[in-house]
């Protein structure tokens, strides 16, 4: 996965294995960090966006998505 | 608000699960992870006991003392588990089916003894194993693979039974309502008694197919836009009340114990001999 130059605050990460393009995170994301792939996957768009409210982390049925803040 | 790391309670090697695309399983076994990540409980002293079904499988996938059983029997095994070992945390992961229909006999007597045991149902309203037949929440006009033109019985209201059985706490929540669901669970946990969690949960691959909300998201929004808070619910009519239901703790009332009452008996009889 490409790093886009940003900054953000809040290190987003998928686990492709786990993900099985359910489109949770991406339409009930609060601040739109996703958008979605041909395949309805989730592209980390927008990660300057997240707030950290973590919201896709604990909807995620796969246990796919981790959020820590950037080191 | 850093959370509990909960991937030391997974059996990663397990993992991706067989759930399919968009099942709200995954997002029910998150909530009851983060609830035992704040409680600090011991890995080595929590069972986890699980039946037949879709919802079963999750206890291969967490790594405490987990036990498979057969179907509808769950409650029965655990409360085994919960008399041998009354220092073991003891938590139920069942099905609608599994719990309210095959299982429905222990469900009613486990929560009439008033066993500490934490039950939570992943109430799907369809049989999702099997293709989608109507199972004992399905709600009326409801579609299933046996009840093509619309489901003509009535649904049991879980948290209601459970009340009038005997359980000391009865709490319902969804899977939309992520940040609510452990909490509930926590407290379930903390109750000594019967504790039983009626969580409303996606199958988009049978129950939404055949009810016009194919996709995950659309069932997360239906949970959405039916779910009341208890608080709002005891201000609304009847009328506003069809096709709703209500979330939040239901019912929490203190009882004697199963387990403490048989040690304190155990310990009288001693004494008298």
């Amino acid at each position: 996965m490409a790093e886009p130059e940003n900054n953000a605050k809040y290190d987003i990460e998928v686990n492709r294995k786990f993900c099985k393009n359910c489109r949770i995170c991406i339409q009930f994301c609060p601040t739109g960090v996703y958008t979605e792939d041909d395949l309805g996957g989730p592209i980390i768009k927008f990660p300057e966006k997240c707030n950290n409210c973590r919201l896709c982390v604990i909807r995620c049925p796969e246990f796919a998505i981790k959020v820590e803040p950037k080191k | 608000m850093p959370e509990e790391d909960i991937s030391k309670y997974l059996r990663l090697d397990k993992l991706p699960h067989i759930w399919c695309p968009g099942c709200g399983n995954g997002i029910v076994l998150h909530a009851v992870l983060r609830a035992i990540g704040k409680l600090q409980l011991d890995q080595d002293k929590v069972a986890v006991v699980s039946g037949i079904g879709c919802s079963s499988r999750s206890a291969g996938y967490v790594d405490f003392n987990t036990l498979h059983t057969t179907h509808g029997r769950a409650i029965a095994f655990a409360t085994g588990i919960k008399l041998a070992r009354p220092d073991m945390t003891v938590i139920v992961l069942t099905g609608d089916g599994d719990c309210a229909a095959i299982g429905g006999n222990h469900l009613i007597h486990a929560a009439r003894r008033n066993i500490d045991l934490t039950v939570v149902v992943f109430n799907n309203s369809i049989y999702g194993m099997t293709g989608g037949q109507s199972s004992p929440t399905t709600q009326p006009d409801d579609i299933a693979a046996t009840a093509p033109y619309g489901n003509l019985e009535n649904a049991f209201d879980l948290c209601e039974l459970a009340r009038a059985s005997g359980a000391s706490y009865a709490a319902r929540s969804t899977t939309f309502h992520a940040t609510q669901l452990p909490l509930l669970v926590e407290k379930g946990i903390q109750n000594k008694g019967f504790s039983f969690l009626d969580v409303i949960t996606a199958c988009p691959v049978y129950f939404g197919r055949m009810n016009k909300m194919p996709e995950a998201v659309d069932m997360l929004k239906y949970q959405r836009d039916n779910a009341r808070n208890i608080k709002q619910w005891s201000t609304m009519t009847d009328e506003e009340k069809g096709g709703k239901f209500v979330i939040g703790e239901l019912h929490n009332k203190p009882a004697p114990e199963y387990t403490d009452l048989y040690a304190a008996l155990r310990a009288r009889l001693k004494e008298n001999k």
